[in-house]
Formats: C-alpha cells, structure tokens, sequence
C-alpha cells in the first residue's frame, strides 16, 4: 500500500472515531484543540504527520495501529 | 513634574505587583520606528484628567487615591484575593522545579560542585538524551513497519532535539484556583447588578478591576472591557437580549504566562478542572498537550536525507505572490530547509517518576469525552450576520450614550 493511501486511512478512521464518539468534527477541534480547517484537512487529505496520528489514537484511547485499519 | 513622576512609580507599581499588561499605558506600538516605545504616564508631563480616569478605571482605584498615592488602595485586590500572592508563589514554584536537562551538569552546576563539593543538580530532572534517542530508532523501525518509509534505513539522524515537561507540585494549588474562581463569580455578580442598578463606588472600582484584570470583553466587541460605565452603557442592550449564559455577553481571556494547571494538586479535584474549563474551553486543548509533553518526549530531528519543506499547493502559490510584491527571488526548492520529523516516544516509570499517578489522569481527562474526558462548554455560535447586529446595536447604544 503507498504512503498517499496510508495518509488517507488515517484520515477515513479518523471521521469513523469522531462518528463513533457521537460528536461532530467541530466538536473534535474543539476538545482537540485544533482550528477545524485542520480537521477537514486531516479527514479529506489523510494525515501525513506521525506525531499528530499518536495524538490522536492517545485522544481516543485507540492503538495507534488502529488509525489504519482498512475495514 | 517631580509629583507626575511618583505618582507614575506608583502606578506602575501596581501594573507589576497584579502582573497587569502595561500598553498602552507605559508603551506603544510606535508606526515610525517599527518598534514598541516607552512612552510617558502623563503625556503633558502633569496628572491630568482624562489619563488619571484612564488609570483608576483600569485599576479599580479612585483618582484620589492615585493622586494620594495610597499604599493601601494598591493593595486592596491583593488583599482581598488571596489568588494574588498565592500565584506569585506558584510561579517562583514553577520557575524552579519545572526546568529539565540533560543528563550533563551544567557550567553552574560544574562552578557549585567544584566550589562546595559532592553532585548537586539544579534541575528536578535529568534525562539519559542517548537513550531517548536509542528508543526513539526502535520506535521509528516499528512504525515503519505500518507507514514504510518512517525510518530512512541510510541516513542520518541530524539536529536531535528533545522536548518535554515535568509537572510540579504546589499544595495551595486548590486555594489559588478556587480564588481565580470566587474573582470570576464575583464580577459575574458584579456584571448582572451594573446592568440593573447604579452601584457604590466601591463595587464600581472592583468590577473595573476585575473586567481588566481578568481581560473580560464584550462578546461582540472584543476589544471593549466590561466596565463599570461601559456596562451601564450597554445595560438595555443586555436586557433586550435575554441570554441565559454569562458567557455570551462576556468573554474572558487567560493570559497567565503560567497557567494555573501548570501543578499537579490542579487534578487533585476534578470537579475543579472542569470549572476552570468553563471558564477557558481553550484549556483542553491546551492540557492535552502538555499532557503528552508530560507522558512523553516530543523529539525532532531531521533526516540527513529528508527532502526541502514544501507546502500545499496554495500556500505555495501565496509564498511566490508574497515573494512578487517584495520583488525577490522564489527560493529554489533545493536551498529551502529540510523536513524535520517528529515524534513521542513513551518515558519509563522512572523517567515518570513522581509524576506518574498524575499522569494517567491528566491523560483521561484530555481524552475525548465519550470516554470520560473534560467536556467542552458550548459557546453560542452565531452567524456573521447576526455577529454584525449585535455590534451594531452596542455601538450605537455607546455612542447614544457619548452624545447626552
């Protein structure tokens, strides 16, 4: 699988946690601490950042391999 | 002109003993220089009555007491709050014990030991930075293994760096913040009277003060603090609008060099957390992360081999345009500085130390609420028109009040 796709499964699962917590993506850059361009970025783009991917699995209690299954 | 310049001191005093932001006041952004400026108290160089109203109503004393230069109206917040003297505190705490280093002893710290003898350490912490930077490989060579590509099997680590931070202990913690918390209330209570009724003038200078001290602004005009006389400028406006939360008239902004979650008695009582959230919905964000610098380190570098930082293509695009109107060169891509790579590594128990049964619980309380985590207030949103309503109908009710 190429970096771009891992990039963009970090984003999808990234939407399917905000979805599964039952908050929308403004809340999530709210409790993130983040702008929520950032949050479209990240959820249309993919997450290229590993330091940002460990922040987020650590927010949502998840493994950080989790940010990348592929369901 | 000798008086002006006491009654300056003075003044200035009380910016530095409240830790009161002094532009404006005693600097100022000066457009011909480029440059922040001292600039004088008292422009003509004697009291006058629009700068000493200025000063009392920022400082929530009278004009008579800053004329007298009364020792005990300058200590009247302090007094009263016992926030005041116990955040001092806490930042000297702070200051001290927070500091980290290396696992080499300073020049200072080579002075003391050679002077007096035996292995002092001026820092709290000390930290092995190679076996930081050992684990840090391994964890590359393991996240490699789900994104390739993380560990550049022929390079070089380059410019390693490494952040973190420790949390300190500071048992008046509670008192300090329920303090900050009673100010809060108080010009809450404050606010809602000056809307109903004419005050005393006792109350009048405190709410002034805590509207400065606590950089409380009118929601919709962000640079206006809520004064005493701006409240009552505005009180029919406020009444008009009827809203339930405090919050959407105030806002208040942290402006503390050292926030008061900066200890480790702060989580001692989580209900208090979630008060100051309250007040700041900021803070969660910003204890998330100061929750994984306590957990972890953040460490930096760059690959020797890592390619010239590029941005999104629009981004790009507004450097050249930037570029254009400054009439230089774009720089080429390959003199650009590299990439950095960042990433956590986990620190040991050890590493944890003291810190750790507060650790995991800063940790959930930074954790999405879902699953237990601080919940964010709900500011009101509203829309840019109805943004531009609201300020247009406190405006007016200003201005209407300027002209009687």
């Amino acid at each position: 699988m190429s970096e771009l796709s891992k990039k963009q499964l970090a984003g999808k699962n990234l939407r399917r946690l905000i979805k599964e917590s039952g908050r929308t993506q403004q809340d999530f850059a709210d409790e993130f601490g983040t702008d929520i361009r950032n949050v479209n970025r990240y959820i249309n783009e993919g997450i290229s950042k590993v330091e940002v991917i460990q922040e987020i699995a650590e927010f949502f209690k998840v493994d950080f391999g989790e940010l990348f299954m592929d369901e | 002109m000798k008086n002006a310049k006491k009654i300056s001191e003075y003044v200035e005093g009380i910016f530095d003993q409240y830790g009161m932001d002094k532009y404006q006041f005693f600097f100022e952004y000066n457009e011909e220089k480029d440059a922040v400026c001292d600039i004088p108290l008292f422009p003509n160089g004697e009291p006058d009555a629009k700068t000493l109203d200025r000063i009392s109503t920022h400082l929530g004393i009278t004009q008579e007491e800053i004329l007298a230069m009364d020792p005990a109206a300058a200590e009247r917040y302090w007094v009263k709050y016992a926030f005041f003297p116990l955040y001092n505190e806490f930042v000297d705490v702070w200051r001290w014990h927070a500091q980290f280093r290396g696992d080499k002893p300073s020049y200072e710290e080579l002075l003391l030991n050679a002077i007096f003898g035996g292995d002092r350490s001026l820092h709290r912490k000390r930290y092995n930075l190679n076996r930081i930077r050992k684990r840090m490989i391994d964890k590359l060579k393991e996240i490699d293994q789900i994104i390739p590509g993380t560990f550049h099997e022929n390079a070089e680590i380059t410019n390693f760096k490494v952040k973190t931070e420790t949390i300190v202990s500071f048992p008046q913690c509670t008192a300090m913040v329920r303090s900050f918390l009673g100010m809060v209330e108080r010009l809450k209570i404050l606010f809602y009277r000056a809307i109903k009724e004419e005050l005393p003038e006792e109350d009048r200078n405190e709410l002034n003060f805590l509207a400065s001290y606590l950089n409380a602004t009118d929601t919709f005009l962000p640079s206006t603090a809520v004064t005493y006389d701006t409240v009552r400028k505005l009180r029919t406006v406020y009444e008009e609008e009827q809203k339930s939360d405090f919050y959407d008239y105030v806002r208040i902004r942290s402006h503390f060099a050292y926030p008061l979650w900066r200890c480790q008695e702060f989580f001692d009582d989580m209900g208090l957390v979630q008060e100051y959230e309250n007040i700041f919905p900021e803070t969660k964000g910003e204890l998330r992360q100061f929750a994984m610098l306590i957990s972890k380190f953040y460490c930096e570098f760059i690959w020797s081999d890592a390619k010239p930082i590029t941005f999104p293509l629009e981004q790009e695009q507004e450097l050249l345009e930037l570029d254009l109107m400054f009439g230089e060169d774009d720089l080429p891509l390959s003199e650009r500085v590299k990439e950095p790579t960042h990433i956590y590594i986990d620190k040991t128990p050890e590493e944890i130390g003291d810190d750790g049964k507060y650790v995991k619980r800063i940790l959930d309380a930074t954790a999405v609420s879902s699953k237990g985590g601080l919940s964010v207030p709900r500011r009101k949103r509203v829309s840019g028109a109805e943004y531009h309503d609201a300020q247009v109908r406190r405006l007016d009710a200003l201005r209407k009040d300027g002209d009687k």
